[in-house]
């Protein structure tokens, strides 16, 4: 069983990964204009910042929670450099680093399945799926927008919503996941208004 | 580690390849020490409640309510009832002692829990050849259960604790039955016990009528596949938790040899049972991004059905997704291949389109869009395709 025991030091490591952080504290964000990883958004409600994050990327991260980290989440990813992975676990020698590598060449659909891999490589799940990608604005610019869905070991079914765009050969997304049966809906028209209004300013 | 946790965890790392060795985890233990043999399952066995094997199959049984629960459980009464119909095959005896249950997770493996839940992972489905493939694994597992080699490792693990306890190690809660048979899950059964199932195995194997050569060829597929794993931690597993690998293979030959029966692989009856699920046993596979090892698992599995367009589709994905040097020309050419062959899938059409698309040529991309909306007219992801087909108009 080669896989499986690697994934178990993964899986200690990764805890939540869609909240990207664990056990960690968190700073109030009030409902107002913020900056936050290279974007400027304009939330209605109050969300929670995570102080320190269990990943890494080339682009600036950033973590909110509304009501708690595995329940639901607003991940910002701001500017993935070109030839750089989307996400790494810190510490992990797992493969992230080499599957989840974005090239500015991608189409949304590339993209949409780098991220399809990514919560599956970081979640150590197999049911994640993306679906209904439709071309949108986002961030002042030509983007797009798909939902997606998985279960983690927890055994919990999520959905998230993400957008997403290219500027200067730089990936910059924000995904909203919550728990399907309460929490993902419970937040869905605050956190879809903050994402269809947000500004990338990288 | 949470309770779900521990469900997926103990019966796993003690699957048919075993598992990495957490001899850090007592500091003391060695791997490759023996437990102190059982005497061997009777068929009907239930432990007394208040034995020890009796708590560990209590442990068990809650773990087994959540795998029933599980959403990676494949709930296919057909398939239930194919792998039903192996192991009772290999043993009737045994075999209403144990539930198998089919978990919708991409690696190879299957385990045996001391009280008989079988859990095979759907990875070992695309990696084994034919139905005596799979019966191996099954056999192995299923000889396991036969000589009680769980019991045995957890009665091992507890005379380690007791020990650790006189030396004022400190085990903590691990000294609980729970925390023991956890602790007892994260190491390998030693290579005596897993000789004494390959061998239970191949006895099986062989009074059911099937070829016991492919014992030994799911090890030589398997090895096949780690050897073409560039990843570092590759070598902290196969090799390193399997020094004897290619002897337990060879072993297994020259036992399947002696057993004088030549057997039926039952290829052709297990390519159609899987074909059903492949589509999405691939798709599960390809999302891992392990694409060396994917490869080697495409390119065996067309060596045994040659021209089939969905697995050359796949193999094309790899190619599309690796996108490494000179992959994007393999990886059209390769698309090319599959939309001329039978049953391609026509993704085929749309992948191809998204490398035309990369490439510059967008009218040969959106002919391939096109194609690729004419031949699944409900895609879900017609919007973003018809986008990229304004683009190029």
């Amino acid at each position: 069983m080669t896989r499986f025991a690697a994934s178990l030091r993964r899986l200690a490591a990764v805890a939540i990964v869609l909240g990207l952080s664990a056990c960690t504290a968190y700073s109030l964000v009030p409902p107002m204009a913020n900056d936050v990883a290279n974007f400027r958004v304009e939330p209605d409600i109050a969300w929670n910042k995570a102080n320190k994050l269990r990943v890494d990327s080339s682009a600036a991260l950033a973590s909110w929670t509304a009501d708690g980290p595995g329940l639901n989440n607003v991940i910002f990813i701001g500017g993935v450099k070109d030839g750089t992975p989307v996400l790494t676990v810190q510490g992990d020698t797992g493969g992230t680093k080499d599957a989840l590598v974005f090239r500015k060449d991608m189409s949304p659909s590339e993209i949409v399945e780098l991220w399809e891999a990514a919560i599956t490589k970081l979640n150590q799940t197999s049911i994640a799926k993306a679906s209904n990608i439709q071309p949108t604005q986002f961030g002042g610019m030509p983007g797009f927008k798909f939902e997606f869905s998985y279960t983690n070991k927890d055994e919990v079914e999520r959905s998230g919503l993400g957008y997403a765009a290219v500027k200067d050969g730089r990936l910059y997304m924000i995904f909203y996941s919550g728990t399907k049966l309460h929490h993902y809906g419970l937040r869905l028209a605050s956190a879809q208004k903050m994402m269809e209004t947000a500004q990338i300013r990288g | 580690m949470t309770t779900a946790d521990r469900g997926r965890v103990l019966p796993h790392r003690r699957g048919f390849l075993g598992g990495l060795c957490s001899c850090s985890l007592l500091g003391m233990a060695a791997c490759a020490t023996t437990p102190a043999n059982e005497p061997p399952m009777t068929s009907g066995y239930k432990p007394a409640a208040s034995t020890d094997e009796g708590g560990l199959w209590h442990v068990m049984n809650r773990v087994e309510g959540e795998i029933k629960r599980s959403r990676h459980l494949i709930r296919d009464p057909a398939w239930d009832a194919y792998l039903r119909d192996i192991t009772t095959r290999l043993s009737a005896d045994f075999s209403n002692d144990m539930r198998i249950y089919l978990m919708r997770t991409p690696y190879f493996n299957a385990s045996m829990a001391p009280n008989g839940m079988m859990q095979v992972w759907t990875g070992l489905l695309l990696r084994v050849d034919n139905e005596a493939e799979l019966a191996a694994v099954l056999g192995h597992e299923m000889g396991h259960y036969m000589q009680r080699h769980s019991l045995a490792k957890v009665r091992d693990a507890r005379a380690r604790a007791d020990f650790a306890t006189v030396l004022g190690l400190g085990l903590g809660a691990a000294g609980s039955l729970a925390g023991l048979a956890v602790m007892a899950g994260h190491f390998s059964f030693s290579r005596e016990q897993e000789r004494e199932a390959d061998d239970i195995g191949l006895q099986l194997m062989a009074k059911a009528g099937y070829a016991p050569m492919a014992a030994s060829e799911v090890w030589q597929q398997i090895m096949e596949e780690a050897k073409a794993d560039p990843s570092p931690k590759n070598d902290n597993v196969m090799f390193a938790t399997h020094p004897s690998s290619e002897e337990r293979m060879t072993t297994l030959r020259a036992k399947a040899a002696e057993t004088g029966v030549q057997g039926e692989p039952y290829a052709e009856r297990y390519r159609e049972k899987v074909r059903s699920i492949r589509f999405m046993l691939l798709e599960d596979e390809l999302r891992l991004r392990q694409y060396e090892r994917s490869l080697v698992l495409l390119q065996r599995l067309q060596k045994e059905t040659p021209g089939d367009g969905e697995l050359i589709y796949f193999e094309a994905e790899v190619y599309r997704l690796r996108a490494g040097q000179n992959d994007a020309k393999t990886a059209e050419e390769t698309y090319e291949r599959a939309v001329l062959a039978q049953n391609a899938p026509p993704q085929a059409w749309r992948s191809l389109g998204l490398i035309q698309r990369r490439d510059g040529r967008h009218e040969a991309a959106g002919q391939s869009f096109k194609k690729y909306l004419d031949l699944r007219p409900d895609a879900e992801d017609r919007a973003i395709i018809a986008s990229y087909m304004e683009k190029t108009s």
